[in-house]
């Protein structure tokens, strides 16, 4: 039987039948269908090792066929003879792989790392979410042609079905409680899991799955407890469940991780992916927060990523998967391990490539008609408009010094694989920016899609540069992530250069934004030095706005030294721009954010830096309101949460600062935490609760929100410090510091500390980590 | 470890030194222990450079200081009237993040490089740290391990010296734990680092290979006794302070 549909592709898998379907059309319709499908690997190794690998392969029940091709390496961009290896088993590519590996060194390997989704949507040029005609004969794939391209920017989405799967109290995170109270809501309607037999609750769950049928099942932390405990209750209670829409597929699950990155701890989720269903956790989605729906359709569209594995990687994964589908189309084979070593260089050249963008450190405090010029994603531009990738920086063809300072060769040969990828997504946004742009104006609500697409690419455009001398990025190379900051350098140098000629003053800058400032200039005098510089950095550099004024604080270890990327200022059409200072940081507690939100309100009406000082008193009486209710014990203890990421498991904490004894506390009462997760907690006062908690060995000075109790109160004086510092920040230009708060705020004249009394006037915020 | 209970010898600082000084040729050598191996072996480099010695560094550990090397150039160049900038066009330096890397730097770079840029002394910091990540599968790493112990013994019978300088580390994997005595073991000269009251104190742990010379060619400041020197011998044979700056202080960028 044939069956024609016009729809959209909504998930694939590998199975049994090589890969299997599922395409949803413009009713709603769903259909499951297959197309076989041979996964490939290449092998760089002579022609007398493939005795070997035949011999190797023979002994899986299924054909594993070989034949010698010439294809092309990237970063040599020689052709090489390769041993093509065709595994005609889907699901048993990964042990194929595995089985060669453990007899062939590492090197010789290509395109064997890349998932099977992603090698069939590679190599067959289709994407998630593609619209078109796809014809289906018994069952089978047989045909498609599609209106519609991966990287279409005027595109649609099936009409999609959701249904909510939650644990019902929002307050605590799931990943704290032992007990959970399941909620399903869809078509606007919620539904109580509650029940002592947890067989009824698995009965209630798949009855509400087969009336709702979803598409999507979206839930909060589905991925590392609710998923899990529901399948385990499931497989003990022998009761299957039908999350998956494909009754004859399994689960797709990951373990939970921690890794390094740039730096720092981070931790993942493990994965829970269904069959033929999306399984989207919003705790486990960088780009679902950030962008939603829009944004992972969008991302899924353009990397060529399935929908579920898409939501649940990191912007990295996405890059390079769409680097990969790049080198497949333009046939290029890439090795599995990158291997690319650094080129040796003198101390001489080292000193001068590790240095990063430019920074001019600002006059601290208060300033007036400040415009400020940004670049605008300046370095993707760079990437694109000096063909700046791992393979063309040092290429072995070419001899030039291009790069400024470093001397470094750039291919004139060919575009590298970074340029490549990104272009697209460079104009793609600009295109999105501006669609938004003329929507919002005419109060057309589409303007939020657009807004949400160019979003998501903005997470890519802001990670590509960090991701280019990333360890592990597949297409990474340190090299050239020097030459795009020696670029950046020479970029910010020429405009100020321009700048200073024309009589502006340069009053900051740090790496891609710069703040003039000139008597009397007009917008359109910005906009006319902002066309200059582009036209000669190349670089399109605009202007962001003119400032009332604008404060540049000084850093808490040092008041006469600046913190980069620091500060606040109203524009002159009255918006607010805040960087860096606590209402903006995620690690203040919400009361302090608010305090500093509402004095920051109070400044609205100021035209100059005259009008901000008149103000000082009204900001000094409504920092005093919450202050005075901080310390009368009566604010409410949930704002004063503070949220930090554990950097390691509760035993390896050596000190006793608050993250250890809340990571210690949590695992006491049997929740186990790996490095990089989130912890939430309230400061207390270890003096009370000490006394309270009687069978406590040990007074604590933090506790977790999840044991946290009301009675338990809150440490008046830290959070008072916080709160006087956060004040400080504001006003200290105008001579206010903490000390000076302390007396003007709550009367506090400083006392010879007893050794009983628990003072922290001199606690930095930092030492609370 | 307890130094008097094993059979080693305390080896003064300075004989390592004078390693360098002199014209090598061709031996491998390892120096393991504390944190401090690396500005020993940064201190030992800088005095190879000031006698015209040019150097390669591969960094698998991202301790390579290079202001530490620029502010030694610029002190040192001061008193030997050359320019800094000459003596740090005799050093070069590659830095591997993964083991993939670190094997491809060392058995395809490394020998192509030394040849041609003729560096006697081929410094490794933290040639096994890379290995340690659980990512890369075990069998690989040792497979690799072997590819690389393979080059650095071609690489010396070229007559090239090389110094491996590694800090000790404790591991949750006995298996990892393996590789470093496995590395060790190929080595011809091993010398184990601690500190005693702020001064590194180096033991001569053991030879390995048939090169026993350097007691004979130890020089002038001092042959076996204990290394308690409060201060370590310039070229020139005066007492100079190593440099206060600390080599684990990371250069600029984190990854
Ligand atoms: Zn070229």
């Amino acid at each position: 039987m044939f069956t024609r549909i016009i729809g959209w592709l909504f998930d694939v898998y590998p199975s049994g039948k090589g890969i299997t379907l599922w395409l949803i059309d413009r009713e709603g319709t769903k259909y499951c269908a297959s197309r076989p499908f041979v996964p490939s690997l290449y092998m760089h190794i002579a022609e007398n090792e493939e005795r070997h690998v035949a011999a190797l392969t023979k002994s899986f029940p299924f054909p594993v066929t070989l034949y010698r091709v010439v294809r092309r390496e990237i970063y040599s961009n020689q052709e090489w003879n390769m041993l093509s290896v065709n595994v005609s088993d889907t699901t048993q590519f990964k042990n194929v792989v595995w089985k060669l590996e453990r007899s062939f060194p590492h090197f010789v390997f290509f395109n064997s790392d890349i998932p099977v989704p992603q090698m069939f949507f590679y190599e067959t040029g289709l994407f998630p979410l593609a619209y078109g005609e796809y014809g289906i004969q018994n069952g089978i794939l047989t045909e498609w042609n599609l209106n519609d391209s991966y990287d279409s920017i005027t595109y649609t989405l099936p009409p999609l079905v959701t249904m909510k799967l939650n644990n019902r109290s929002d307050f605590i995170s799931p990943k704290f409680r032992k007990h959970y109270q399941l909620e399903v809501s869809y078509e606007g309607e919620s539904f109580s899991l509650e029940d002592e037999e947890p067989t009824n609750i698995l009965h209630s769950l798949n009855r509400h799955l087969q009336r709702c049928d979803p598409d999507i099942i979206h839930t909060q932390f589905g991925d590392a407890i609710l998923l899990p405990m529901l399948t385990s209750l499931s497989a003990e209670l022998k009761i299957p469940l039908q999350l998956n829409r494909d009754a004859t597929a399994g689960y797709f699950t990951t373990k939970e991780s921690s890794y390094f990155v740039y730096g720092k701890i981070a931790h993942k989720d493990g994965a829970f992916e269904l069959a033929g269903r999306w399984h989207l956790d919003v705790e486990n989605s960088f780009m679902m927060g950030e962008s939603g729906l829009d944004g992972i359709a969008e991302i899924a569209r353009l990397t060529q990523l399935p929908v579920q594995h898409q939501s649940r990687s990191t912007i990295g994964t996405a890059l390079s998967s769409m680097q990969l589908s790049w080198a497949y189309r333009n046939g290029y084979l890439v090795p599995a391990k990158k291997r690319e070593p650094e080129d040796f260089k003198s101390a001489a050249t080292l000193l001068l490539a590790d240095r990063g963008g430019l920074i001019f450190q600002p006059k601290l405090g208060f300033h007036e008609q400040i415009a400020e010029l940004d670049f605008v994603s300046m370095y993707p531009s760079i990437m694109v408009q000096h063909n700046v990738s791992p393979e063309t920086v040092n290429c072995r063809c070419c001899v030039n010094e291009t790069v400024p300072e470093l001397k470094y060769a750039i291919c004139t040969e060919r575009t590298g694989i970074v340029p490549s990828t990104l272009k697209p997504i460079v104009d793609r946004r600009s295109w999105y920016k501006k669609e938004k742009k003329r929507l919002k104006k005419l109060n057309d609500e589409r303007w939020h899609l657009y807004d949400h697409r160019q979003n998501a690419l903005k997470w890519i455009l802001v990670t590509c540069f960090g991701y280019l001398g990333y360890k592990n990025a597949r297409f990474g190379k340190i090299e050239a992530h020097e030459s795009v900051n020696a670029f950046s350098r020479e970029k910010i140098l020429q405009a100020k250069e321009i700048a200073e000629a024309q009589g502006f003053e340069f009053i900051h800058a740090i790496v891609d934004c710069m703040w003039l400032k000139k008597a009397g200039a007009t917008e359109r005098d910005y906009e006319q030095l902002c066309a200059e510089v582009t036209a000669t950095t190349k670089v399109e550099i605009s202007l962001e706005g003119i400032y009332k004024w604008i404060l540049f604080p000084s850093s808490k270890m040092d008041p006469n030294i600046p913190t980069a990327n620091k500060y606040v200022g109203y524009y002159s059409d009255d918006e607010i721009k805040i960087r860096g200072i606590e209402v903006r940081r995620r690690d203040t507690p919400v009361f302090i954010k608010r305090m500093q939100g509402e004095m920051l309100e109070v400044l609205k009406p100021a035209r100059d830096i005259n009008d901000v000082e008149e103000l000082v008193p009204a900001m000094l009486s409504k920092a005093k309101e919450f202050i005075e209710l901080l310390r009368s014990g009566k604010a409410n203890p949930l704002e004063l949460v503070i949220k930090r990421h554990i950097t390691q498991e509760a035993d390896d904490y050596k000190n006793r600062s608050a993250s250890a004894e809340v990571a210690k506390a949590l695992d006491e009462a049997g929740i186990k935490l790996a490095p990089g997760e989130a912890i939430e907690y309230i400061l207390v006062d270890a003096c009370l609760s000490g006394r309270q908690a009687t069978g406590k060995k040990k007074p604590q000075k933090a506790i977790p929100l999840s044991l946290y109790s009301f009675d338990e109160g809150y440490d008046i004086e830290k959070y008072t410090e916080m709160a006087l510092k956060a004040v400080e920040t504001l006003l200290l230009p105008f001579g206010w510091d903490v000390e000076k708060l302390r007396g003007c705020l709550y009367g506090f004249t400083p006392k010879k500390r007893k050794s009983s009394e628990r003072q922290s006037t001199q606690l930095e915020l930092g030492s609370f980590e | 470890m307890n130094i008097n209970s094993t059979p080693t010898t305390l080896v003064p600082y300075t004989t390592l030194l004078r390693r360098f000084e002199a014209e090598p040729s061709g031996k491998l050598f390892c120096l393991y222990g504390d944190r401090s191996v690396f500005r020993l072996s940064l201190y030992a480099a800088s005095h190879a450079l000031l006698s015209n010695i040019p150097i390669a560094l591969v960094d698998g550990t991202n301790r390579f200081d290079v202001y530490y090397i620029a502010e030694f150039a610029r002190r040192a160049t001061h008193q030997q009237r050359i320019a800094p900038e000459e003596l740090l066009q005799r050093m070069f330096i590659s830095r591997a993040f993964t083991c993939y890397q670190m094997e491809a730097t060392l058995t395809e770079r490394l020998p192509a490089f030394a040849q041609r840029k003729h560096t006697p002394i081929i410094i490794i910091f933290g040639l096994l740290d890379s290995f340690y990540d659980e990512q890369a599968p075990l069998f690989e790493v040792k497979a690799s391990i072997q590819r690389i112990i393979a080059s650095l013994h071609k690489l010396k019978q070229q007559h090239f010296s090389i110094l491996l300088a590694s800090q000790e580390m404790k591991l949750a994997s006995s298996e990892r734990n393996a590789l470093f005595p496995k590395l060790k073991s190929a080595m011809d000269e091993v010398f184990r680092v601690t500190e005693n009251q702020g001064q590194p104190r180096i033991v001569h742990e053991m030879s390995y290979g048939k090169y026993l010379g350097i007691r004979n060619q130890g020089g002038s400041h001092g042959k076996n006794g204990p290394d308690i020197h409060h201060g370590h011998p310039a070229g020139d044979g005066k007492l100079v302070q190593v440099p206060p700056r600390n080599a684990e202080g990371r250069s600029g960028r984190t990854r």
